[in-house]
């Protein structure tokens, strides 16, 4: 069974490159382009994993993080933060919201995928 | 006015002597010119054929005015003025 | 013979003389060339101002009654200055010291500044001098006569004389005596004057005496064999008479105001005295050298009825010396004038300073004294009591000349000014000297003066009958003016010396035995009594300051308690187990900060310079320090201005700041938001391009779509750069503007042209009112499009409403012009509207693609720029967006 990936990313050639290269990991990938309501999809889909992205239109990154953590039994799920900003403040402020990861964009395709596989095992 | 470093610690002799002298000038002057002393020295009746008095007086003066001269340039010179 | 006419001419050049002598030294003065001025040569002659008319005529005079008895107003002097040592030096020194300006303030100064004796002292000085000038102009009336007597030419009266000469003498007085206010009260031209007029003096005496000596006699021996024996008995020189007159000469040296004038105040140094010392005797000895040759030749060769007082001038005169006589008139002619010269400057300082100012202050003590007010106060009394002194002399004058009172009016003068000696001594001399006692003394022996000789002196024609004269007040006998208690002093002069000083002293003595001088006396008795004490008038000497001066002091000042406080702490501080410290120089500078906290520092520097032995308070220092405060309270007004402005400037400052944290907020909140606008594209970029590396896996199709992502990402990125740019330019002002006037409706073409296509693709309707844009206006067209263009492609992407419909309306309004660009769509939501015009305002994730929400700031900019202003007019039909712009555009563009 593949493991499924949430990626709550209103870029949508963002969305679509990692997408693809989840995909071609072999991992499926659920897409949510909106800040509004992506703690609902996430409790609907109870991914393995979220890719989560700071900035959202409608909600910001943070609070759908606290839904998530606060939705049942997905406390413990990893959920992988992504910022466009890059200032260590957002990093401890997802830490503290309970990120299990963090990276800056632009990313590294290897070290993304290699983070999500390390995050999922 | 006076400059404080300049000043002797000590009246130096010459002062004090010079002090002395133009203390006693003038009480020297009152004797001989206003007491009766001068009564003693005029009683002759011409000297030199001007009248004693006359003499007298104005010797006594001028030797008055010559001491003062010399006292006064003493006085210059020690600067007691200070 | 000369005549009257030449005489006068005479007269009238040598005062132009004189007048030329003392501008000139008026002007060395100013150019600071007082060396040749203060000279001990000019002082000391200046001192001659003692030599009178009437000692230069009335000499000859009385040697021709006499004897020697002249000699002994001569000889007064002489041992006062032989003897400087004793008094002169003490009493220049405290003149200079304490600034004194007059005998008057000499003495009020040194009995506590007391108002009521100097104004007491300037009284006397008055009483006893306006005779003294009324002698001189006698002696000058009298001496034109002796010339308009011998040359038989029509002469004006005496008293038309005596009154162009009193005239005269004031309009000289007044021109050099009050041209500036010096606070030293010198006179540089007119005591170079004085001192001119002493050497005429003198060369006029020996040459008559010469004259006669060697011209008339044979010499010396020769003219004193004609001499009546009578006349100089050696028994009789020495008798009661000779030493009064001694007595009061020497008196009179010091205490007259016009030798107290030229000997102290006019001093301009202390060693200028010691060679005045034997100077002004020498001086003095040579103008008596003559006198008695000059009456014995008289007497042998004038009429028996010939007034002995004029020989100086008639001898040379019977000789046919016309000459001669000429300049022994001028001589007696430079002895009145001086005398009254100096006189009516002395007298008119004292009025001025004890009288008028004292009492102007206190008609306008609601006033506060400008210096200026009284300087010119100051300078106009002078004035008008120099004229008032002289014309005093000149009524005197008129009602006594010619009598034989005016004769005898000198040692009269003499006696009435002495008053003031044992006060005077007393105040050097003696520590328990009281003010009351001063003033009563000087009463009792002005009082016993005028009573028993002054009025006396008019020979029973004034005040007093010749009957109260002989047999005392109302018969009392024993009160009779010139016989008091029937002493039987048949010299009227002598027993009124007796009496008069006698009293005064004992008065004088007495009443400081009873009385207690005040604090201040007390403080100022030791300035003068301990005048040599003081090394110098600077602070920090202050050796014989004793502490119970400076507690006196700090008591009055600070008050008792916390004066005794401060003393037993630095008494403490110094180790000290007495409640007294040691007043040593630390303390005093305590001291002093302590009081100026009370009094201000300047007052309180001058009341500890009095005390540790610097100069008095003088009346300008009074007003110095009074200006002080002044000044004081205008510098803390100013600083208290400056402090508001400086108040004003922080919270400037920190509104400033502020704004610049405000603005550095902003710009960290830019930067950020620019960061993150530029890396989401360049996040695409990088993934696609590592995915194209990786390579073998895509097919063409992917391999193509990616590539343009790539493309359309890097082109977002360039657009994003120069939005960024665009912005900052227009922000700051410096954006280029390409004006030029063009038709509205060519800027509206090219804009809907632009957004054609995507209208187009959305098949959106763009409604327009060609004929309102028939307008020109001045304006950079391409700028202005880009506004349009964004404005329409705003409502195109986000009116959300299918077809779109869009409107661009012109039209004037107010002399503006007026563009709006409206949608059909659901508007701006209220909250959203504050935020539209914000760079990379959160709305942008809505306008999905495109210029990441810089668009509207930059629009506005532009409008800005060109001088209007773009709004957002919402209505509920769909967003409207407003533009004004004048139909010129500003000349320069307006700054963000």
């Amino acid at each position: 069974m593949h493991e499924r990936v949430l990626l709550i990313e209103d870029e949508p050639h963002i969305v679509e490159a990692l997408s693809f290269l989840l995909t071609r990991e072999g991992l499926s990938v659920s897409t949510h382009a909106d800040g509004s309501n992506a703690a609902e999809t996430a409790a609907r889909l109870t991914p393995d994993l979220v890719i989560l992205d700071v900035m959202l239109p409608g909600k910001s990154g943070f609070d759908i993080l606290n839904e998530i953590r606060g939705t049942e039994g997905m406390a413990d799920t990893p959920v992988l933060m992504l910022t466009a900003k890059g200032q260590s403040r957002d990093r401890a402020a997802a830490q503290a919201a309970g990120a299990s990861m963090f990276m800056t964009k632009p990313f590294s395709n290897r070290e993304i995928v290699a983070n999500i596989k390390a995050l999922l095992e | 006015m006076a400059d404080p470093s300049k000043r002797p610690t000590l009246p130096s002799r010459p002062g004090r002597r010079f002090r002395d002298a133009a203390t006693l000038l003038p009480v020297v002057g009152v004797a001989l010119l206003i007491t009766p002393v001068m009564t003693v020295f005029t009683r002759a009746d011409s000297l030199f054929g001007l009248p004693t008095p006359f003499v007298y007086v104005f010797s006594v003066w001028g030797g008055l005015i010559l001491l003062a001269l010399l006292l006064g340039r003493r006085a210059l010179r020690i600067n007691v003025s200070k | 013979m000369i005549s009257f006419n030449v005489l006068v001419s005479i007269c009238l050049l040598y005062v132009l003389g004189l007048f030329a002598v003392a501008y000139a030294a008026e002007r060395w003065a100013e150019t600071g060339r007082f060396a040749i001025l203060r000279s001990p040569l000019i002082y000391t002659l200046s001192i001659s101002v003692y030599c009178t008319a009437w000692t230069f005529y009335g000499a000859v005079g009385s040697a021709a009654r006499n004897g020697l008895e002249f000699v002994a107003i001569y000889l007064g002097p002489t041992l006062v200055f032989v003897g400087w040592w004793w008094l002169l030096h003490k009493l220049v020194r405290i003149g200079r010291v304490q600034r004194i300006t007059s005998i008057a303030d000499l003495l009020s100064s040194r009995y506590g500044k007391s108002g009521g004796l100097a104004v007491l002292v300037t009284v006397l000085a008055v009483v006893g001098t306006t005779p003294y000038i009324a002698l001189q102009l006698q002696s000058m009336t009298l001496s034109f006569a002796v010339f308009t007597t011998a040359t038989g030419a029509p002469a004006p009266s005496p008293t038309v004389t005596a009154f162009y000469v009193a005239a005269g003498l004031a309009v000289f007085t007044i021109i050099f005596g009050t041209r500036n206010l010096d606070a030293n009260e010198r006179h540089h031209g007119v005591v170079t004057a004085i001192a001119v007029e002493a050497v005429v003096k003198l060369a006029a005496l020996l040459s008559v005496g010469i004259f006669v000596v060697w011209g008339v006699a044979s010499g010396p021996a020769d003219i004193f064999a004609r001499m009546d024996p009578e006349l100089l008995q050696s028994s009789q020189v020495f008798n009661t008479r000779w030493l009064t007159l001694n007595f009061l000469s020497a008196c009179a040296i010091i205490c007259l105001p016009r030798m107290f004038q030229v000997i102290v105040v006019e001093n301009a140094n202390e060693r200028h005295l010691a060679t005045a010392s034997w100077a002004f005797p020498l001086y003095l000895f040579l103008m008596s050298l003559f006198v008695l040759p000059i009456a014995i030749a008289g007497q042998s060769i004038l009429a028996p009825d010939a007034n002995p007082d004029l020989f100086v001038l008639t001898v040379p005169l019977d000789q046919g010396q016309q000459t001669l006589a000429t300049l022994a008139f001028l001589g007696g002619f430079s002895s009145a004038t001086s005398m009254v010269i100096v006189a009516s400057i002395a007298l008119s300082t004292m009025m001025s300073n004890h009288i008028v100012l004292p009492l102007w202050l206190r008609m306008n003590a609601s006033r506060n004294p400008a210096s200026d007010d009284v300087r010119d106060l100051l300078l106009r009394s002078r004035r008008l009591s120099i004229a008032v002194v002289v014309a005093l002399g000149y009524v005197y004058f008129q009602f006594n000349g010619g009598t034989g009172a005016l004769a005898s009016i000198g040692l009269i003068a003499f006696l009435g000014v002495a008053q003031v000696l044992p006060a005077l001594l007393g105040g050097l001399f003696w520590h328990s000297a009281t003010r009351p006692a001063a003033i009563a003394s000087i009463c009792t022996g002005f009082f016993i003066w005028a009573y028993t000789l002054f009025i006396p002196s008019f020979g029973g024609a004034a005040l007093m009958g010749p009957e109260t004269l002989q047999s005392g007040p109302f018969g009392i006998l024993w009160l009779a003016p010139q016989n008091l208690l029937g002493v039987g002093i048949t010299d009227p002069l002598v027993h009124a010396v007796f009496w008069s000083l006698g009293l005064n002293t004992l008065v004088f003595i007495s009443v400081s035995l009873l009385t207690t001088p005040s604090a201040i006396e007390r403080l100022q008795s030791v300035q003068f009594i301990n005048v040599f004490g003081q090394v110098s008038p600077r602070r920090g000497i202050t050796r014989n300051t004793t502490i119970e001066d400076l507690l006196v002091l700090a008591q009055r000042i600070l008050g008792r308690e916390e004066a005794m406080t401060l003393f037993k702490a630095q008494a403490r501080h110094q180790g000290k187990d007495s409640p007294l410290p040691d007043a040593t120089n630390e303390l005093i500078a305590t001291l002093e900060r302590e009081i100026a906290g009370s009094v201000g520092a300047a007052a309180a520097h001058a009341m500890m310079a009095q005390v540790t032995g610097g100069a008095e308070i003088s009346f300008e220092d009074m007003i110095a320090v009074a200006d002080e405060t002044a000044q004081i309270m205008e510098y803390s007004a100013r600083l208290e201005t400056q402090s508001k402005e400086l108040e004003q400037a922080a919270v400037q400052l920190r509104n400033a700041n502020a704004k610049l944290t405000e603005l550095g907020a902003q710009k960290d909140t830019f930067l950020s938001q620019v960061s993150h606008e530029l890396r989401t594209p360049m996040t695409s970029i990088r993934t696609f391009s590592e995915i194209l590396q990786d390579g073998d896996t895509l097919d063409p199709e992917q391999l193509n779509h990616f590539a343009t992502i790539i493309h359309s990402e890097s082109i977002r990125l360039t657009r994003l750069l120069d939005d960024i740019l665009d912005l900052s330019f227009m922000e700051n002002g410096r954006v280029q503007l390409n004006l030029e006037t063009v038709p509205l409706h060519s800027i509206i073409d090219r804009a809907l042209a632009t957004t054609q296509a995507q209208a187009n693709e959305l098949g959106a309707v763009i409604r327009r009112n060609t004929t309102a844009e028939q307008v020109t206006l001045y304006t950079d067209p391409d700028r202005l499009s880009q506004v349009l263009i964004n404005l329409v492609t705003n409502a195109l992407k986000h009116c959300g409403t299918t077809p779109p419909e869009v409107s661009v309306l012109s039209g004037l309004h107010m002399g503006k012009l007026v563009i709006t660009v409206a949608d059909n769509g659901k508007g701006i939501s209220e909250d959203d509207i504050d935020l539209i015009f914000e760079k990379f305002s959160k709305l942008s994730k809505k306008f999905t693609s495109g210029s990441a929400g810089l668009g509207l700031p930059i629009s506005r900019e532009i409008v800005k720029n060109l001088g209007g202003t773009l709004v957002y007019a919402g209505s509920s039909k769909g967003a409207v967006f407003r533009i004004t712009l004048p139909l010129q555009a500003a000349e320069t563009p307006v700054s963000a």
